[in-house]
């Protein structure tokens, strides 16, 4: 009895060994190393260093449509650059996912690459002041491919001044610009070209187009069959797509000040003539819509777009890369125009995308990220961007320097921004822990059933008023 | 008696017995009650997505805010509830109709059946979801509204209507369950002594009545246990299958309640909200569960089980 009792005892000591050796090694796992990140390999030192040079940058990288390639080959040349400098990197197009758990017990990365859309927590940040502020860096950094020109030149004019770049709204910077690149409707312009069609400039233009699709000899032939295309269909499931033709809508009918009033939260910014009749317009949309949209997930209504089902989708520049082996019909070229306009005569808008990069306030090596970020502001990185991923980055010229390198595709989009009004939109933000996401609401709740009619306009609109009372009554009593 | 079952609970060494208990125990109190305590007191603070965040105690307005100012956790409920209530109900039925037919029919290709029926309950739950959502692809051309317009039916829009998605997110919910129970019906139909069957069958009773006077009634207890794990499985794969599938739409259209509870806690970034409505959706599990055990296990001591 005794002795079973010992080897039953020595079992269990062997089990808890195991289950603490198990524990033990949990404490320690690199970021990195969780399925969903991946980290940059250290390169094999080519010279002894000392330990004192020696320097980790922990980044994190929100993976999008341009991919990965271009961020293994910036950290390559950034560690080639620094000798003794490793950089690791968390890499997932689910990083909300990924650094949720760390940000909430206070693991910062020491640099990102997150859009503050992309992650709650980012939201979260703002509201908290957890940002490093980086005015002083843009005003008073010398570019490194730029003697004598400070950084905040080198930027694209305007990005460093919207509340994207500087949230609030006291023109201190504390997110640096990633990349640019127009949004817009989408279409195939060798299809416009070979139809002889120019793409409308008011809506009204875009809703005559469908009665030229319906004769056979605009149909589109796939998988065999003849299908008659749509003027428009958007990502379905994924609503937060039509940013790009809501807001530079709102802008052309209401200017820039209805914009503002909307980033703001100001009472009436819905509920006025501008904004009415663009949100009315949306609900007119329904019966144009490719068939079976509102069910489609972003990859599928590409594709469907690029098969020339629907002649315009919105999207934005990272498009060509994202999509760069779905099949498409024969010639297809992308081109972006500026968003249609209410009445003819007014100006048209091109929303920007625009990523974000910045640096935790509680980062443990703000220093040698704010060298990453010097580094990453060169023609080098420009180039760099438009080899890898066919995009452009958010510096002056770019797009210049970058002539070379960039697909005919891209080139063209970007060729949007000569016909319409550089704009950005941005929410201010909104008090902590307060349960909303504006995006979500203005578009993966209300989008859908608005333009299918199971949302009228005026309860849109009186939504949104309601949502914004809310949020003036929060900030005002947060002070 | 007594004296002998005293000896026996006597010689149990309690001390060696306390020790194995003793880190499943430490386990559950630290990765279940711990977190469960903590995030119900969450629940009652504004608490941000923030290590550094301040945490104010905001007493019950969450839960105030649930339902008198947050039409998408209404929304959400309804799914929820309609969910709850048609999915393990349909799963389960299916699973015993399944069960009893395949041990009492005497197919050769039984083992086939049973593996056919068992197989999407292994496949992962986020290639179900992606399969389904190009099966049920809303156009004409769709695989599904293919097969249906062979027998002259219109086309039905699937996860393009907000009536339809819902309810096929539900057939996919029941698809991917119903293997699972079978099996375990199957075992509990197993345990059922053959000689009841064969009375019956000398008394002349069909097929559906053996089916509903005898299986039913005997399998009570095991349905009980069933419909409970049926439950707490289409809360779960519901978030799954949504999130893939609709990405909880179109609009809201397939919002269920761990949706909402998701976008609150990593898309608002507002812990303390998603704390509550977690905390509300635990209870509600809670008292459909206790409910169904009360249920069955009344009934199945009407049929002195």
């Amino acid at each position: 009895m005794k002795r079973r009792l010992f080897v039953s005892l020595a079992l269990l000591l062997a089990l808890m060994l195991v289950l603490v050796a198990c524990n033990g090694g949990g404490g320690d796992v690199t970021p990195a190393e969780t399925p969903e990140a991946q980290a940059t390999p250290a390169p094999a030192p080519t010279e002894p260093v000392d330990e004192e040079e020696e320097r980790v940058l922990s980044i994190a990288v929100f993976e999008g449509g341009y991919g990965r390639e271009f961020w293994y080959d910036l950290i390559d040349r950034f560690e080639a650059a620094n000798p003794g400098v490793t950089v690791e990197m968390q890499i997932s197009s689910d990083i909300e996912m990924v650094l949720s758990p760390q940000i909430a017990v206070g693991e910062v990365p020491d640099f990102m690459a997150i859009q503050v859309q992309h992650a709650g927590f980012m939201t979260a940040m703002i509201q908290n002041h957890e940002f490093l502020d980086l005015t002083d860096f843009f005003n008073n950094t010398e570019a490194l491919d730029r003697p004598g020109v400070m950084l905040r030149d080198r930027v694209i004019p305007g990005m460093l001044e919207s509340t994207a770049f500087a949230p609030y709204g006291d023109g201190r910077i504390f997110f640096a610009p990633f990349n640019a690149g127009p949004m817009g409707p989408v279409y195939n312009i060798t299809l416009f070209e070979e139809k002889g069609w120019t793409p409308p400039v008011t809506w009204e233009e875009l809703f005559e187009m469908d009665a030229l699709l319906d004769d056979p000899d605009n149909f589109v032939t796939v998988g065999g069959n003849q299908e008659r295309r749509a003027i428009f269909t958007y990502q379905g499931i994924h609503a937060g797509y039509l940013e790009s033709i809501l807001w530079p809508a709102i802008a052309g009918a209401g200017g820039m000040e209805a914009i503002r009033a909307i980033e703001n939260y100001e009472e009436g910014a819905w509920d006025n003539p501008a904004v009415r009749s663009v949100i009315e317009t949306f609900a007119r949309l329904g019966p144009y819509l490719m068939d079976g949209t509102v069910g489609l997930d972003h990859t599928q209504s590409q594709a469907d777009m690029m098969l020339g089902r629907s002649l315009f989708i919105p999207n934005g520049v990272w498009f060509v890369n994202e999509m760069a082996d779905a099949p498409r019909e024969e010639g297809f070229e992308f081109a972006i125009a500026p968003v249609f306009t209410m009445q003819a005569g007014q100006p048209r808008f091109v929303l920007s995308s625009y990523e974000q990069l910045s640096i935790p306030a509680a980062a443990q090596n703000p220093d040698l990220a704010k060298e990453f970020l010097r580094f990453f502001y060169t023609d080098e990185t420009i180039v760099s961007f438009a080899q890898q991923a066919d995009g452009s980055v958010a510096l002056l010229g770019a797009r210049e320097v970058a002539a070379n390198y960039l697909s005919p595709s891209v080139y063209n989009m970007l060729r949007a921004y000569d016909e319409g009004t550089f704009m950005l939109m941005s929410f201010a933000p909104i008090p902590e822990g307060l349960p909303l996401h504006i995006p979500q609401e203005v578009f993966d709740n209300r989008m859908t059933p608005l333009m299918t009619g199971a949302m009228s306009a005026d309860a849109y609109i009186q939504d949104m008023e309601n949502l914004f009372a809310e949020i003036r009554e929060h900030i005002a009593a947060a002070g | 008696m007594k004296a002998r079952k005293r000896s026996k609970l006597n010689s149990i060494p309690r001390g060696f017995v306390a020790l194995c208990v003793l880190p499943a125990l430490a386990g559950v109190l630290l990765f279940l009650i711990y977190p469960t305590v903590n995030a119900i007191m969450m629940s009652f603070t504004n608490a941000s997505s923030l290590a550094a965040g301040s945490w104010d105690f905001v007493g019950l307005d969450n839960y105030i805010r649930m339902f008198t100012n947050d039409p998408q956790f209404i929304t959400a409920l309804q799914n929820t509830v309609q969910l709850l209530a048609v999915v393990p109900v349909v799963t389960i039925f299916l699973a015993l109709v399944f069960a009893y037919g395949l041990t009492q029919a005497k197919l050769k290709e039984k083992g086939v059946y049973r593996v056919l029926f068992f197989i999407p309950n292994i496949i992962s739950l986020v290639v179900v979801a992606v399969v389904f959502s190009a099966l049920l692809h809303p156009r004409s051309t769709g695989p599904i509204n293919m097969l249906i317009g062979i027998i002259d039916l219109d086309a039905v829009p699937w996860l393009g209507d907000p009536t339809w998605a819902i309810w096929a997110i539900t057939i996919v919910m029941v698809w991917q369950a119903v293997g699972y129970y079978m099996v375990l019906h199957i075992a509990a139909i197993d345990g059922i002594s053959k000689d009841i069957f064969e009375a019956a069958d000398i008394d002349g009773a069909s097929a559906p009545a053996k089916f509903f006077r005898i299986t039913v009634p005997m399998l009570l207890d095991n349905i009980g246990i069933t419909y409970v794990l049926a439950l707490a499985g289409t809360m779960s794969i519901s978030f799954i299958l949504g999130r893939i599938m609709t990405n909880f739409g179109p609009g809201t259209a397939t919002l269920v309640l761990p949706g909402h509870m998701f976008n609150m806690a990593f898309t608002a970034a507002s812990f303390g909200y998603a704390m509550a409505i977690m905390a509300f959706t635990l209870l509600m599990a809670l008292v459909f569960a206790f409910i169904s055990r009360k249920l069955t296990a009344r009934r199945a001591s009407m049929f002195g089980d």
